[in-house]
């Protein structure tokens, strides 16, 4: 039996494999093809690519896994700029993005420690920080971006809270400062030094 | 941290070997661990099976300058932040890590000339270098996107060739 669990509200069996689901591995592997091409371009043809990415995410009736492949396939990346690559296609995403992100909070923040201490589940920091960054940065209504980063603000994970920090930095807002400075005293000193540092950069 | 004008950055002078990280906590904090610290940046910052890593020379705020602008044009935007750790030459060459000269990708023909390759084929090197630079106090620097606009508005004026199509930009003839 084969599962993909990792889009948010999308978990396959191959009992439910037919010809779509044929058409759609041939998508992905154009698309992760695209993605390798992008990250090895430089210039004019870096900006073409991001925007070949974008118009994949926007009109594919499969969006939400090739997003999912996106984060994933970046975060695999060797290139300092792995984080960066995804954050620059999905932010150009809109509410598409934000309609994922929430749908992905709903299904991993119910496994985070502070709601079942016990568990030894870890969030995908690099995931999250992706996440974060691209929903701040992109053109969402401020309010709802905001409430949604702050969502987050309970983990104790600090690559969680990492894109958090810069999330609000994205944001800018006087809202968004006013979190920051809340986040300036985390007992985590380097989250608290890095929204100083966030705060002074405003 | 935030930039030191006065040739410093993270804790050391220059020159210094420059290295981008995807994000400033692969360095840690000086509260950590020393072996949690060297483990994460070392996984992270220095990723197995590679063995040739890209990191840029600088000797002045004006080759600080130049890199950060070139690998911002990467970006949809151009004063995104940045975090950035350095290295002194000694402690790569004590970790038995080879530097090469290899020419830089961005669109900066100033910046690419900055560009080296460091190569070892042993990771162990690679920690050596971390915990090298870790004990030494350096920390990951975060050029914030204020800093990284005034940058941008220097180049600008500099007619630099990357955002400006100058081909007679100064910055080639440094």
């Amino acid at each position: 039996m084969i599962y993909k669990i990792n889009a948010p509200g999308v978990i396959h069996t191959n009992d439910h494999f037919d010809t779509d689901e044929d058409d759609f591995e041939g998508e992905l592997v154009r698309f992760r093809m695209i993605i390798h091409m992008h990250e090895k371009a430089r210039g004019a043809s870096r900006r073409s690519l991001r925007e070949v990415c974008v118009s994949y995410l926007k009109f594919s009736p499969q969006a939400d896994r090739l997003i999912n492949e996106l984060i994933l396939e970046c975060t695999k990346l060797k290139s300092p700029d792995r984080l960066d690559l995804a954050i620059d296609i999905l932010q150009e995403l809109g509410d598409a993005l934000y309609d994922y992100a929430f749908k992905f909070f709903q299904c991993d923040v119910t496994q985070w420690n502070y709601l079942l201490p016990g568990r030894t589940y870890e969030p995908d920091d690099d995931y999250w920080y992706i996440l974060l960054r691209s929903v701040a940065r992109s053109s969402i209504d401020d309010s709802k971006k905001l409430s949604f980063v702050w969502s987050c603000r309970e983990t104790s994970h600090r690559g969680v809270l990492e894109g958090l920090v810069e999330a609000l930095g994205d944001i800018g807002s006087a809202a968004a400062m006013e979190k920051l400075g809340i986040l300036s005293r985390h007992e985590d000193n380097f989250i608290a030094q890095l929204a100083h540092e966030v705060l002074k950069d405003q | 941290m935030t930039l030191d004008e006065q040739s410093h950055l993270g804790g050391a002078p220059f020159p210094l070997y420059l290295r981008k990280l995807d994000k400033k906590s692969r360095w840690g904090h000086p509260d950590d661990a020393i072996a949690d610290r060297v483990a994460v940046a070392t996984t992270e910052t220095f990723p197995y099976p590679g063995n040739c890593f890209s990191l840029y020379l600088i000797r002045s705020m004006d080759d600080l300058r130049r890199v950060v602008v070139a690998l911002n044009l990467r970006r949809n935007r151009r004063n995104n932040d940045i975090d950035l750790v350095g290295f002194l030459e000694s402690e790569i060459t004590a970790s038995e890590i080879q530097i090469l000269q290899v020419p830089g990708e961005t669109d900066c023909a100033a910046a690419n000339v900055l560009h080296v390759d460091i190569s070892s084929s042993s990771q162990d090197s690679f920690s050596r270098l971390c915990r090298l630079a870790m004990n030494a106090g350096r920390e990951a620097v975060r050029i914030g996107k204020t800093s990284v606009a005034e940058m941008l508005a220097e180049q600008i004026n500099l007619g630099c060739e990357a955002i400006t199509d100058n081909a007679a930009c100064g910055c080639r003839h440094a």
